[in-house]
């Protein structure tokens, strides 16, 4: 595994998937949410190659993880977004991953983030903003999700 | 595996097998993951439904005292009072979800002609809420057992039978301080594969509970 993901440009973006997978406290699976790039179909096995686990978390094994396409432009801005957010150590794996990966075999690119409660909703937020209006599938998943990890 | 309730011998017949089949037949448990599986060719129940769905109900434990999902955890407070019935139970969902039904259109089972089973996966996890597992020097007044009580019914969402209960199942998610101290998910468990009451009175008040914050009329 070589390089970074903060690095790569809108055209090595071709197959570009991220997913965000609630780990905190749930009596009912909480939906993973995956997002994966135009044209790009979308392999949930690729993501244990970075997570920290190398196993699937359970929620990511359900049949209820629910898929959105984005463009390549989209995932860049997503990449952007989040990065002054995600790029944080010590964050205990107890809220949500967010797990990004690019590229295949000895190319691949990836990284698990652990995001913290007291920054979800700024995540949430800085990931809502860098989607299109007009992709409202992706938009919808994402905030559906917001809504079940801090219910009101 | 445990099976169904054991059959009960008619005078003059041959011994009863060890079970008789019901519709959790195929449900199981591992680790904290359970699989509960609703098969209508098994109910003795169904006569025909479009949408079989199955409606989880569930009760917090902690150390013994039964109390609400949004007492326990700020994660779980749309599990509050007003959906909660007295004596603790409330329909298992997703503070976004405005029906009871868990499947909430994946794993939709029917008989109506053919027939499909319903399906559902569901894995507890928890960190012992807002107030935490005990450990001896860091959190010594958290809890040391966290058990979710589990009731799965049938339930006909469309159909002929709309409205009507199936069969259940029971099962329970069991998380202990020393899981949490060892970094373990804790376990699931499946008690009752054949429940053929219907749910009890504080169930169907937490049903109605729901049903009635979220606007949704079954059946209508």
């Amino acid at each position: 595994m070589t390089g970074s993901i903060w690095s790569l440009t809108v055209e090595q973006l071709a197959n570009a998937q991220a997913k965000l997978t609630y780990l905190g406290e749930q009596t009912k699976i909480v939906p993973t949410v995956a997002l994966t790039v135009e044209g790009h179909k979308l392999a949930m096995v690729r993501f244990l190659s970075v997570q920290r686990t190398r196993k699937p978390y359970a929620n990511d094994e359900s049949p209820y993880t629910k898929t959105a396409v984005v463009s390549r432009a989209e995932f860049q801005r997503l990449l952007a977004g989040v990065q002054p957010i995600v790029d944080k150590s010590n964050v205990q794996p107890n809220f949500v991953s967010f797990t990004v990966v690019n590229g295949a075999g000895a190319a691949l690119v990836g990284q698990e983030f652990f995001i913290s409660r007291s920054d979800g909703k700024q995540f949430y937020a800085a990931l809502l903003q860098a989607l299109s209006p007009g992709n409202d599938e992706a938009r919808a998943l994402i905030r559906i999700q917001l809504r079940n990890v801090y219910p009101e | 595996m445990p099976g169904c309730t054991p059959s009960k011998p008619t005078p003059g017949s041959s011994p009863p097998s060890a079970s008789v089949s019901c519709p959790a037949d195929e449900s199981k448990a591992a680790g904290n993951r359970v699989d509960l599986i609703f098969d209508p060719d098994k109910s003795s129940k169904i006569t025909k439904c479009e949408q079989i769905v199955q409606v989880q109900f569930v009760r917090n434990h902690c150390d013994n005292q039964i109390i609400t999902g949004a007492k326990y955890s700020s994660a779980l407070a749309h599990k509050d009072d007003t959906v909660t019935s007295s004596d603790g139970w409330a329909v298992d969902s997703l503070a976004s979800e405005k029906t009871p039904d868990y499947q909430q259109g994946t794993g939709v089972g029917s008989k109506n002609g053919g027939s499909t089973k319903a399906t559902m996966m569901d894995a507890p996890q928890t960190g012992g809420g807002d107030k935490g597992f005990y450990d001896s020097a860091s959190n010594p007044t958290g809890w040391r057992t966290v058990r979710y009580e589990f009731a799965t019914y049938g339930w006909c969402m469309k159909g002929a039978d709309c409205g009507k209960w199936y069969e259940g199942s029971t099962w329970e998610y069991v998380k202990t301080w020393e899981d949490a101290r060892d970094g373990k998910d804790g376990t699931s468990k499946i008690l009752e594969r054949n429940v053929t009451s219907e749910p009890s009175t504080g169930q169907k008040e937490a049903f109605d509970q729901m049903n009635k914050k979220k606007g949704f009329v079954p059946c209508k």
